[in-house]
């Protein structure tokens, strides 16, 4: 890739591209055909709390519109800016702190299951741990593994060089407490993308939203008929058999018989990690062997 | 508190309408939605306690620039202090999560390069970020890191390189293509 090719794909991916939006909500009729549907997720995890009675009460505000990229953002940082201006102007005047307060206090709660299936799945595809878990029910934590359990995996993940690529979760299904939402995703790991794999699709999590919280989910994973197993897993492991055999036991909870899960030990995740680079990348000089 | 004179009032006033935005977008490709506010206020703090410092236009946004990514790191190592699990983490070096908001809007592709411009060097995702975010010029960059400009362009070059190596040519095509046909047929 030429230098331009590569300086057009970075400007492109720019996540504020224009910086003149701040302060503007979108109109509904601004054209969305670029980017899609704008939310504003508003970190979740920092602005609910349950309440005595053990309902969440949240104080998320997700918007859905239409315009460029993060402008939704805008409204809420430009708000805080404002209170940051105006308490400036408090601070350098004398007298003029009458004791008003502002009327736009009350935000009204709205959070939908495929908005809060979004941020859930983006802690995902960043392997956020503690921010996965701070959309969870106990229960569904626990159905998870656990923090250590849901940690691990995520580290092996990471270690792995698996990335996830989420399209927007939708609605599927439920019922009058519960709402299933569908978030599917392509994936690469082991390095298939710098071997010259596409990302495989196919893959997708079923989440359960309840009252605001995530109290199940489900992670769809497809590897046989998008190829993947046949691509990368299959292939991984027979390099490691022949270049690192007595790794086969430490990395995989069923190997060498199975060699189908992978074990999140400390130790299994340091080799996941230095094996899957070395088998893309070939041996690295300053490893020890 | 000490009293400011009017002129130094509106002189701030001026620098926060004419450069707020810059700030905010600066931090909020860095950080998520909550935490680009709190370091863009806290800039602009900074920027009014040192109203005095603050040089004159065109010196004005790459010196506020150079004030929100010390805010940043201070942030940055705020948040890495609030939970032992989450240093451990990130002691793997995974990046630091971005704003759902921006991930549910990202492509596929986009979202791909944005996590290997942030898997870069600091210093040199800090260029990159001002060379292709910010769209400053290679000499307002050396002026914000304190480089000489020819030492700004080598590690433009240089970043670039390795990002090709990441980002495999068919990306820019297959990619693309595939997410514009997911977004229309999601609409």
């Amino acid at each position: 890739m030429t230098f331009e090719e590569i300086d057009l794909l970075v400007r492109r991916a720019n996540p504020v591209p224009d910086p003149s939006e701040l302060g503007s909500r979108p109109s509904a009729d601004e054209d969305d055909d670029r980017r899609g549907t704008v939310m504003q997720v508003q970190d979740l995890s920092s602005t609910r709390a349950v309440d005595s009675s053990g309902e969440v009460n949240s104080t998320t505000e997700i918007q859905h519109g239409s315009g460029p990229r993060f402008p939704g953002g805008w409204v809420a940082v430009a708000a805080a800016l404002v209170v940051v201006v105006a308490l400036v102007g408090v601070s350098i005047s004398t007298g003029d702190d009458d004791g008003n307060e502002g009327n736009d206090a009350a935000a009204v709660p709205t959070v939908s299951p495929a908005a809060l299936a979004d941020a859930f799945v983006a802690r995902l595809a960043d392997h956020d741990a503690p921010g996965a878990m701070s959309y969870l029910t106990a229960n569904a934590l626990v159905e998870a593994g656990g923090p250590v359990g849901l940690a691990s995996e995520m580290r092996w993940r990471a270690a792995s060089g698996f990335q996830l690529f989420f399209d927007r979760c939708r609605e599927v299904g439920g019922s009058d407490e519960s709402t299933v939402v569908r978030c599917p995703y392509a994936y690469d790991g082991i390095g298939s993308g710098e071997q010259g794999f596409e990302p495989y699709e196919g893959s997708s999590y079923r989440i359960s939203v309840r009252r605001g919280w995530i109290d199940g989910f489900d992670d769809q994973v497809e590897f046989n008929e998008n190829g993947f197993d046949a691509d990368v897993w299959e292939p991984f492991y027979r390099w490691l058999l022949a270049n690192h055999p007595d790794d086969v036991a430490r990395m995989y909870v069923d190997g060498p018989d199975e060699a189908t899960t992978p074990s999140t030990t400390d130790e299994a995740i340091a080799l996941w990690e230095r094996r899957s680079r070395e088998y893309v990348e070939g041996p690295d000089p300053t490893d020890p062997p | 508190m000490a009293s400011f004179s009017s002129v130094e009032r509106r002189r701030f006033e001026k620098m926060y309408e004419a450069h707020g935005p810059e700030v905010l977008a600066y931090c909020a490709r860095r950080v998520g939605t909550l935490d680009a506010a709190d370091a863009c206020a806290e800039t602009f703090l900074v920027a009014w306690r040192r109203i005095d410092d603050v040089p004159r236009p065109p010196s004005t946004l790459p010196y506020l620039y150079g004030v929100a990514g010390r805010v940043i790191a201070n942030q940055q190592r705020g948040i890495r202090r609030r939970s032992r699990l989450d240093v451990k983490l990130r002691a793997l070096g995974v990046a630091p999560p971005p704003d759902p908001a921006v991930v549910s809007l990202q492509t596929v592709v986009d979202r791909r390069v944005v996590a290997a411009v942030r898997a870069l060097p600091p210093l040199d995702r800090e260029i990159v970020m001002l060379w292709a975010w910010e769209d400053l010029p290679r000499s307002t960059i050396a002026e914000i890191v304190g480089m000489s400009t020819a030492a700004v362009d080598q590690r433009i070059h240089r970043a670039y390189r390795r990002l090709a190596s990441v980002l495999r040519p068919t990306v820019t095509e297959a990619g693309s293509d595939r997410c514009l046909k997911t977004e229309k047929e999601a609409t």
